[in-house]
């Protein structure tokens, strides 16, 4: 039988304690957190949305602080896309693995047809931590406002008149007058390489 | 979550001060029942003859460490919401220097400090003097110093985990095999030190 003195006993529970600490997962649930407050008042302000003409003069600009994200189906994108978007369906997009690689340095725009599905990614992204905007209006009000401006009435002000110039340029840019669905497939990426990841092992712990 | 219970539980500042005071009054009563009140005990441990600060330190740190982890892997603490001050490296190399320095020299640490203080040590007094004129002169010369007081940031929330990109429980683990190496070679030290002040 071995007596164990003050010390020893220290040392022991010490010891067992960090065996028992390496087993612990690495990141205990990656907890998701919002401040209600501060999400209420963006969603009140429009602050979560961009407008389409935004986001059609962003990439005619070629900014590089945003990143496209298309959460349609990949047949859906493969069929017509806005130009330097990636296909990230919601439920690929809404796993932890795929929340987690998002960039950081640049706002998330989120588009999908309509707008609530982007508006519902919006939420989870925001609870990861994720800088995030969603299309206003969608692919809808995209193919509507950027790809098919309507010509201002006889009579328009100049500045509606310009503003459909600069609209319909944009517009044969980002390959509009046609329907969205049907526009060419851009592959140029004006922010950069942004990968999905690829499928992960399923987290440990958690 | 049910921690941190000041921020989880929204208390008013007064309640926190308050708890906060009684906290403090607690470290504070047992660094002195440990003899931290007594700057020979303090600087004995820069001869290596007395590794007790050493020792109470670290065990300290060790003890808050691994209540930390593993209350975060019990979901009963939320370390997103536990303060932690900004890294900024070059100015903490130096304040590391002048506090290990000043500790060297002084015999306290600012906490030991007023725990001798608190026993009307008259060098305590001093060296708190010395604290707040030390303040005072950094206040006065912020605006000098400010350029390399922020230089070398290096993150708002960094911890070992992060920068080592491993496990928390893995560099607990380490930091408690570190912890346990060290006490055996403060033990050896302090032997080895105590024998050559017989010899003198």
């Amino acid at each position: 039988m071995i007596t164990l003195k003050g010390k020893q006993i220290g040392v022991l529970i010490a010891l067992v304690l960090g065996l028992v600490m390496l087993g612990l997962p690495a990141r205990p649930g990656e907890s998701y957190r919002f401040d209600p407050a501060e999400m209420g008042r963006r969603i009140a302000e429009k602050g979560d949305q961009v407008a389409p003409s935004d986001l059609a003069q962003w990439i005619v600009e070629q900014q590089a602080d945003f990143q496209l994200v298309d959460i349609r189906s990949t047949e859906e994108f493969q069929a017509g896309h806005i130009p330097g978007a990636v296909n990230l369906p919601l439920e690929e997009l809404l796993r932890r693995s795929s929340l987690a690689a998002l960039p950081r340095d640049r706002s998330i725009v989120l588009y999908s047809n309509g707008q609530s599905h982007a508006a519902q990614a919006w939420l989870v992204l925001k609870a990861a931590g994720v800088e995030a905007l969603i299309l206003e209006g969608g692919l809808n009000a995209w193919s509507r406002d950027v790809l098919n401006p309507q010509p201002p009435p006889p009579g328009a002000s100049d500045d509606e008149i310009l503003r459909y110039t600069q609209a319909a340029a944009a517009a044969g840019y980002l390959g509009g007058a046609a329907p969205a669905t049907t526009a060419t497939a851009a592959k140029s990426s004006p922010s950069g390489g942004f990968k999905p990841p690829a499928k992960k092992k399923k987290m440990k712990g958690c | 979550m049910n921690g941190p219970i000041a921020i989880v539980h929204n208390w008013s500042e007064g309640l926190n001060l308050v708890v906060a005071f009684l906290i403090g009054i607690g470290f504070g009563f047992f660094l002195e029942q440990g003899g931290f009140g007594n700057s020979r005990k303090l600087a004995l441990q820069f001869y290596f003859r007395d590794m007790t600060v050493f020792k109470v330190m670290f065990t300290a740190i060790i003890t808050a460490m691994a209540g930390l982890i593993f209350f975060s892997a019990f979901g009963w603490i939320d370390m997103e919401l536990v303060s932690l001050n900004p890294t900024y490296a070059w100015s903490g190399i130096v304040g590391g220097l002048v506090m290990g320095v000043g500790f060297a020299v002084g015999g306290y640490c600012p906490g030991t400090g007023i725990v001798g203080l608190a026993t009307l040590k008259t060098d305590a007094l001093f060296y708190l003097a010395g604290i707040l004129g030390g303040i005072f002169i950094f206040g006065e010369a912020e605006s000098w110093l400010h350029h390399f007081f922020y230089s070398g940031f290096w993150g708002d929330r960094l911890t070992l985990p992060q920068v080592l990109g491993i496990p928390a429980g893995v560099v607990g683990f380490a930091v408690i095999v570190m912890a346990l190496l060290c006490f055996w070679g403060a033990e050896l030290l302090e032997k080895k030190f105590a024998r050559t002040e017989e010899e003198q």
